[in-house]
């Protein structure tokens, strides 16, 4: 059989993108709907290595940013909680339905190991620290800049002793300048490259994602699947039935977490959604497309299903079966370049 | 002894059949279905996607009888009792009523398995012998119309029964076992061996050691009576051991067919090939259930390391030597040796990590090889 076949069935979708990218640069305007600090990564050591390794180049940082990320998330869930807590939100987040997105070479993992890192910077108080982490992450994906959200609402709990004194002020609240500074910069390179500088939110059209209400998007896809069904063993229907499970999934995980977690997750993780949510793929079939995905990112999530599995036995044992499985079928479906994202 | 805790059992049961049928659903459909289509796959096909393989085999024997010499070496007991059990409703309903068969067999393995394993290692070993048994890589064929779990509740039943010391049902069930599958005559040797162990109480009085002993021969008395009926349709009473050849089975040194495995894997078989995928699979499955039939020797009774002995004799001397994967279909074989997933839980106990290891990776595997089943690509 084809070797090098075996070899790039990694190389599909958003990772033939960003590996792409990462070798010619932003070509068409498009591309711009891929921010720049992952490909950028992959462009460095690619360029030392090679044109052959751009692709292991992204994957292998794709993995090793997630190793980074367990660990961060780790202290992080000790903290709130207690250690079994965080092996499990490990476990759940390594075996996620589409945690194949943490192995290919796909910004997902870049992405949260900056956020989580933020967040245990921030929870040190090292606002510094935070507001570096929160640069990179907003280079990373623009979903990056809603890192300003918890770290206002930290600064406002620290309020009596960030307050106190003028430059106590300063060291605290000025990193947060640094969050949008991560999507302007890329602003500015749009600017620069193709004359507008929110070029990489007016592509997203090009993806039939528009702006709209909340609830929209979520209405139309049990529309879909309800009310005007889709064709029942139709490749929309599957699709459709994974994203608004996610989402709906992961809707009620905030709200169960709710009592049970930091406000500033609370508070970022709706941000998150909502963010989602207003654009809708309202042109395609699948109007959820990609919440499969994007729900890897909240990290705090995992940690109210850990606290959950962890209250009923039953749950976790329906999760540790039917998780794994599902992971192996969507990474097939990857791999022999079906449509996954 | 205790009794099973049915929820648990329950629920381990639906939870691996969900999984099954989530792996068909989304797997057949990403993998068939074009991008951003609303149309319906082929609904027929989606349907029939576990009619496959040996399924096929057994549905057709249910239906239209024996038909071809190759037909009989597949037992009669699963074909005949899904025959009975279909209402006349057309061909769909025997896909049904087989897998329908097999799954509850599986239940009923389940149930009478935790007997037997708890009381060899109590009930956490009980447990996780259960767990492991329902996500093995190749454990979709208990859901498939396949004999394998008919098989196994026979088998189990009547290893339990001789725990019990009811000898007749013990001859009853290994009678039935050996009309679901040619491997069911080897249940004699635990007979025979539980029989021995029971020698003080059973040869003080001459009528209760022929009462214990005689059950026996209701054992090769199911092959028996395969034979008589297969030599009344052919003429040949030993036609469903002669037409193996057909799957290039012979009788062979023990080694043969490991060697020519390993020497597929490692010399003849280029890196990324169909086969090396298929010896690989066969290959570690044979060698870990020697494993595990080797280290479980302390700790379980005499007899079931007698079966798993048997049963690995059994295939292994009866390799598919003409075949790249000569130990073709030992990743199900493997199956049926239910005392080595009692090993392999009490390891997993031992091994947090080896617990932990199997957890992710038998159920990506059992989805990865039930999806190649669904879509009908060689999976036996």
């Amino acid at each position: 059989m084809d070797v090098v076949a075996l070899f790039t069935t990694w190389n599909h979708w958003d990772a033939a993108n960003y590996v792409r990218i990462a070798q010619y640069g932003y070509e068409q305007r498009v591309d711009l709907a891929f921010f720049p600090l992952f490909p950028l990564l992959v462009s460095a050591l690619g360029h030392v290595l090679g044109s052959w390794s751009y692709l292991l180049v992204g994957t292998l940082i794709s993995n090793a940013a997630l190793l980074g990320m367990l660990f961060l998330l780790y202290r992080l869930a000790t903290d709130a909680f207690d250690s079994l807590t965080a092996q499990r939100t490990l476990l759940y987040l390594c075996i996620f339905p589409t945690a194949l997105f943490f192995f290919a070479a796909y910004n997902e993992s870049l992405y949260l190991l900056f956020t989580v890192g933020a967040f245990l910077a921030l929870q040190r108080q090292k606002w510094w620290l935070a507001g570096l982490l929160g640069l990179l992450a907003s280079l990373t994906r623009s979903v990056g800049i809603l890192f300003v959200i918890p770290y206002l609402y930290e600064i406002w709990v620290a309020r009596e002793q960030v307050l106190a004194n003028v430059r106590g002020m300063a060291f605290s609240i000025l990193p947060i300048v640094l969050i949008p500074l991560g999507t302007a910069l890329y602003g500015v390179y749009c600017w620069i490259t193709v004359g507008d500088p929110l070029a990489f939110v007016h592509v997203q059209q090009h993806s039939g994602r528009y702006l709209a209400w909340p609830w929209q998007g979520i209405w139309q896809a049990f529309s879909a699947l309800l009310l005007h069904p889709q064709a029942f063993g139709s490749s929309n229907q599957a699709h459709l039935l994974l994203d608004l499970a996610a989402t709906l999934g992961f809707i009620a995980l905030v709200i169960l977490g709710w009592r049970r977690q930091h406000m500033s997750y609370n508070l970022w993780m709706v941000f998150n959604i909502v963010y989602i949510l207003l654009y809708p793929a309202l042109d395609k079939p699948d109007i959820l497309l990609s919440n499969q995905r994007f729900v890897l990112e909240l990290f705090p999530a995992f940690m109210t299903l850990a606290l959950l599995g962890i209250q009923k036995p039953r749950l976790h044992q329906a999760l540790v079966l039917v998780f794994p499985t599902l992971l192996a079928v969507l990474s097939i479906a990857f791999l022999m370049n079906r449509w996954v994202v | 002894m205790k009794r099973a805790p049915t929820r648990d059992i329950l629920w381990l049961f639906l939870a691996t059949r969900l999984l099954l049928l989530l792996v068909t659903y989304f797997g057949y459909i990403l993998l068939t279905a074009s991008k951003y289509s609303g149309a319906q796959v082929n609904l027929a096909v989606f349907f029939s996607s576990w009619d496959h393989w040996d399924a096929q085999r057994y549905l057709a024997i249910a239906q239209y009888g024996y038909k071809t010499p190759f037909d009989f070496a597949f037992f009669p007991l699963f074909p005949l009792l899904t025959t009975l059990l279909t209402p006349p409703l057309g061909s769909w309903s025997y896909l049904i009523v087989g897998m329908v068969i097999s799954n509850g067999a599986l239940l009923g393995t389940l149930f009478v398995l935790y007997q037997l394993a708890v009381d060899s290692g109590g009930e956490q070993v009980a447990r996780r012998t259960l767990l492991y048994l329902c996500i093995f890589p190749t454990a979709f064929f208990f859901f498939a119309a396949y004999n394998e779990s008919l098989f196994l509740l026979c088998v189990t039943g009547a290893f339990l029964a001789l725990r019990k010391q009811r000898w007749w049902l013990v001859g009853l069930l290994g009678f039935f076992a050996t009309l679901t599958r040619s491997a069911g005559i080897l249940l004699v040797a635990p007979y025979l061996y539980e029989l021995w162990q029971a020698r003080e109480s059973l040869f003080v009085r001459k009528r209760t050691l022929i009462f214990a002993a005689m059950p026996i021969v209701l054992i090769p008395l199911g092959l028996l009576l395969y034979s008589l009926y297969c030599w009344k349709m052919t003429g040949n009473p030993l036609v469903f051991a002669s037409v193996q050849y057909h799957w290039a089975r012979h009788l062979s040194w023990p080694w043969v067919g490991i060697w020519q495995a390993l020497f597929e894997f490692f010399w003849n078989q280029p890196f990324g090939s169909f086969n090396e995928v298929h010896v690989l699979l066969d290959l570690s499955a044979t060698l870990a259930f020697l494993m595990l039939a080797v280290v479980g020797r302390r700790q379980l009774r005499g007899s079931y390391t007698l079966w798993t002995g048997f049963l690995l004799l059994y295939i292994i001397l009866t390799p598919s030597i003409d075949q790249h994967d000569s130990l073709i279909s030992n990743q199900r074989f493997v199956l049926e040796m239910f005392p080595a997933f009692m090993t392999l839980a009490l390891l997993g106990i031992q091994k947090p990590r080896l617990h932990q290891a199997f957890m992710l990776l038998f159920p990506p595997l059992l989805a990865t090889l039930s999806l190649l089943f669904v879509m009908n690509r060689w999976m036996v």
